[in-house]
């Protein structure tokens, strides 16, 4: 090499260089860089190795991060001196010598290298080892029984195996079974799809209302009854853990824990967590610890953002198999969809940057390019069914909103209440107040329920309480006004709309009251139309019992809203929301009785309300900002995602309409305070839309 | 409820089982989830003296697999049994059958046919996992490498950039946490395909004419 060196310098180290990698070259050095233009690229040569440099002739200097890497870890100092040699042949390439021992320095440029070259993904797969074979077998010549046993047993015992082998190979045993699950072909074909090509892990992205929940529950009870799941971690919003609950035991028999310690979220074997409780400092590590068998994480788009604590939380847990579930995988972004797949499936779609390259629009919008290729990558890792191509558009819904002008008692009550609640409410919460928020809010809605429920409220509140003269005085008026206005309005614009109803049609009336419905049961069953009721007192039998009279000979089905959850009643066609519930929730609980797969006609939602009070309002809410009865069972619950965080949980919108009661006296200003609460929920109705329609666009309609 | 019999008759004749029937039963009594290792003394029509032996080899993860294996010590010769329900039915039972053998069931010649059964058995079943291992384990590789290489060119972009070395430091960080990242997948897959599996004695017994 030496005979071949052109020319050499020697330079000396700065800071600047120790810092940032660039080495200044003073003027007499400059023929030595005779790079004519800027920018100029050139190779440095240490122990074997070639660094990248670049020259910037107008600043006169040489930038080489690497070099500069490697003086770091030498020890380098301020003031140490390289020196630079130029062979004769080669003008770019620059041989470095530095000051230290060549073994050294071999050793660093190695290790320099080594850290660079990435993670140790050489590895390779692990087979069971012949020592492990040899003590399975010596293991099972130390287990003796002198037990016998009969000839047809073991016969009996070979034929089952086979049975059981055959099913195993071409059945989902999870589907068998499941009688008192409503499961339909897309959800079977999402369940097959995970465990056969998917490998137990998918992102399930159904549209809403098409049972992603029950998806989850199949998969679930499919690898446990194959015997290949021990442990399973599901992650919800904080406000469905119960619900998560109760859905997996009714339907799937597999009880599920909350975890509420330390010591559960380390040992249960089936924990259901809210994302936002899992995350916490209290419980990361030990779920980070954990391995688990299984995790399915419901409103997966709240990992959407890598950046997120979400997001890493998730990235860190440990399991072999992996359920994300979201109806909008992509909200703002197509990067967001990117980055749910990773966790699911790191790879399938290549690198971030390859990704923004392949299928992002470069002009930037957010569509996507190239969508026949991602759709086919995104097949391997996402499922998505859509109700169009699954057939499964479920038939219109008509609503009728059916004003009732309030008889004059009726009014009077309401005002009387207004009144006392505007009085009482703001001091309930104080302790030793008799009249709590809950009281004060259930007679507020028992007023535009039935007088018959309300006074019979009003019975049991004085039987218990030791009231303030007043408020007696005023619940004994009430309690007599009840009385003139037993015949409400309601009760008769029910009684002609059941006279007007066609022979064969069923009816399913709606009251959040037993004392209302009670009061209705009479009032049908005089018209001579036998009734059926369902509420929460009865036992699950009685409930069945009275769903299978509806079914039959009852042509109405009176019901409270603990009827609302989990009975499928599709065979009727007619609501009646005799009273409204203030938790649009609940009214789409209602509705979703009726309204869901398998229905096959036209849907008829009536409400009825009460001019000039508050239902008036509610109606309004419900049907105008907040748009239900428009839309699909499900998507409520995504709208309400997109609601502030002061408005997220729905007991608190039951006080937010309480206060906006208690607080603005007048007309107007009671509608101002209706109408600031109802513009919350239309945008953030737009913003689900939005986000909505954009899946439509950036996935289409076919399914994956 | 039908019985284990009919719905086995069943699938014979039509190559299909009722499963909720099937399910059902299991759920009232499972005969195969009783067995243990239990003896039977039963006589040959093939003359047969010696013991058997009925494994369940049961492969949990990373897929489910099952085999039984039925092992024939007659005679001092070890055979393997394809159909041992076909062997079974053949056979009936009998008390006056010498108990002497009992005590070679085990055997050498035995345990060393049944490591040889679990060591073909394993090591097939392993090949196709350790090819769908590869397969994961390949993307995870090429997801590496085709980061590496941007990293490489967003490293050489930098220095078009007047503040290169702040860049160079978030280039930086972003590879580690993609270099830790990329080593828990590759941990994790080896969770993922672990061998986990279970070697158990149905029932075994004694053939004497």
């Amino acid at each position: 090499m030496q005979s071949e060196i052109q020319q050499e310098i020697q330079v000396t180290l700065t800071d600047h260089f120790l810092e940032n990698g660039i080495l200044q070259v003073d003027y007499e050095a400059r023929s030595f860089f005779s790079f004519l233009r800027d920018l100029g690229t050139a190779e440095m040569v240490i122990s074997e190795r070639i660094f990248e440099a670049t020259y910037r002739k107008d600043n006169a200097f040489l930038l080489c991060v690497e070099l500069k890497d490697l003086c770091q870890k030498l020890g380098f100092e301020p003031g140490a001196s390289l020196r630079l040699m130029r062979m004769r042949n080669d003008l770019r390439r620059i041989y470095v010598e530095l000051p230290v021992n060549p073994d050294r320095l071999k050793d660093v440029v190695r290790e320099l290298f080594a850290s660079e070259s990435g993670p140790e993904l050489d590895q390779s797969y692990q087979h069971t080892t012949e020592e492990n074979l040899q003590k399975l077998v010596s293991d099972l010549q130390k287990q003796t029984t002198s037990d016998s046993i009969d000839q047809k047993w073991a016969i009996g015992a070979l034929k089952e195996y086979a049975l059981q082998s055959f099913l195993e190979g071409s059945e989902l045993l999870g589907v068998q079974g499941l009688d008192d699950v409503e499961h339909f072909p897309h959800q079977t074909r999402v369940v097959r799809k995970v465990l056969f090509e998917c490998r137990g892990r998918a992102l399930l992205a159904d549209e809403v209302g098409l049972g992603k929940t029950i998806e989850a529950g199949m998969i679930l009870r499919e690898y446990l009854l194959r015997g290949q799941l021990n442990s399973c971690l599901i992650l919800t919003p904080a406000s469905l853990t119960m619900q998560w609950r109760q859905e997996m035991w009714s339907k799937f028999k597999i009880r599920f824990s909350i975890a509420s310690s330390l010591s559960s979220a380390g040992d249960d074997k089936f924990l259901i967590m809210s994302l936002d409780t899992a995350k916490t400092k209290t419980f990361r590590s030990t779920l980070h610890r954990r391995r688990f068998d299984m995790i399915i994480v419901d409103e997966s788009h709240r990992l959407k953002n890598r950046k997120t604590q979400n997001f890493q939380f998730v990235k860190g847990l440990t399991s072999r198999f992996l359920l994300l579930l979201t109806a909008t995988p992509i909200q703002n972004d197509l990067i967001e969809l990117y980055n749910l797949i990773y966790l699911v499936a790191p790879g399938v779609l290549g690198t971030r940057r390859q990704f923004r390259k392949r299928y992002m629009n470069p002009s930037g919008g957010r569509m996507p390019v190239n969508v026949k290729t991602l759709r086919s990558n995104l097949a391997k890792a996402m499922i998505r069914s859509s109700r169009a191509k699954s057939r499964l558009n479920l038939p219109q819904r008509r609503v009728i909103l059916r004003e009732v002008e309030p008889l004059e008692e009726e009014l009077k009550i309401y005002h009387s209440l207004s009144s006392l609640l505007q009085r009482y409410y703001p001091r309930s919460a104080d302790p030793g107040s008799l009249l709590n928020p809950l009281t004060l809010m259930l007679l507020q809605k028992l007023a535009c329920s039935s007088p018959q429920a309300l006074a019979g409220s009003l019975e049991g509140l004085l039987s218990r309480g030791d009231f303030p003269a007043d408020v007696v005085d005023l619940f004994e008026s009430i309690q007599e006004l009840c009385v003139g206005a037993s015949k409400s309005r309601k009760f008769r614009e029910l009684k002609d709309l059941l006279e007007s109803r066609q022979d064969d049609e069923k009816i399913l009336i709606f009251t959040q009251f037993r004392g209302t419905q009670e009061a209705l049961r009479k009032m049908i069953e005089g018209m001579g139309l036998e009734t059926a009721l369902f509420h929460g007192e009865m036992s699950s039998k009685k409930k069945s019992e009275a769903v299978e009279r509806f079914r039959g000979s009852a042509p109405v089905l009176l019901s409270t809203d603990s009827g609302a959850e989990g009975w499928n009643l599709q065979f009727a066609r007619i609501l009646v929301n005799f009273d409204l519930p203030w938790n649009p929730m609940k009214v789409e609980q209602r509705i979703g009785r009726v309204h869901r797969l398998g229905q096959t006609r036209e849907v008829l939602i009536i409400n009825l309300y009460l001019k000039g009070t508050i239902e008036e309002y509610i109606i309004r809410l419900l049907g105008q900002k907040i748009k239900l009865f428009e839309r699909v069972v499900g998507e409520l619950e995504m709208v309400l995602g997109y609601l502030g965080h002061e408005l997220k949980d729905l007991e608190t919108l039951d006080r937010k309409i309480m206060d906006i009661i208690v607080k603005f006296d007048s007309e107007n200003k009671l509608q101002e305070g209706f109408e600031e609460l109802g513009n919350k929920f239309s945008e953030a109705g737009e913003n689900y839309d939005k986000v909505r329609d954009y899946q439509q666009l950036a996935l289409g309609t076919e399914e994956l | 409820m039908k019985s284990i019999e009919s719905l086995y008759d069943e699938y014979l004749s039509s190559g299909t089982c009722d499963a909720e029937a099937f399910l059902d039963l299991k759920g009232e009594r499972s005969f195969f989830e009783s067995l243990h290792g239990q003896w039977l003394k039963l006589v040959s029509p093939a003359q047969d003296q010696g013991s058997f032996l009925c494994l369940e080899l049961r492969i949990l993860r990373p897929s489910p697999f099952s085999e039984l294996g039925f092992f024939l010590n007659s005679k001092g010769r070890i055979r393997r049994i394809e159909d041992p329900l076909e062997f079974l039915e053949t056979c009936h039972v009998s008390e006056q059958v010498d108990k002497k053998n009992e005590a070679n069931v085990w055997s050498d010649e035995m345990s060393a046919e049944v490591l040889s059964w679990l060591r073909d058995k394993i090591h097939t079943y392993e090949r196709r996992r350790e090819h769908e291992f590869n397969e994961d384990l390949g993307k995870l590789r090429e997801y590496y490498q085709e980061f590496a290489l941007e990293m490489e060119e967003r490293k050489k972009a930098i220095f078009f950039h007047n503040y290169f070395f702040e860049k160079e430091a978030r280039l930086k960080e972003e590879y580690s946490t993609m270099v830790e990242d990329l080593s828990d997948q590759a941990k994790n897959l080896h969770g993922r395909y672990n061998t986990s599996l279970e070697l158990n004695t149905l029932f075994m017994g004694v053939l004497g004419s």
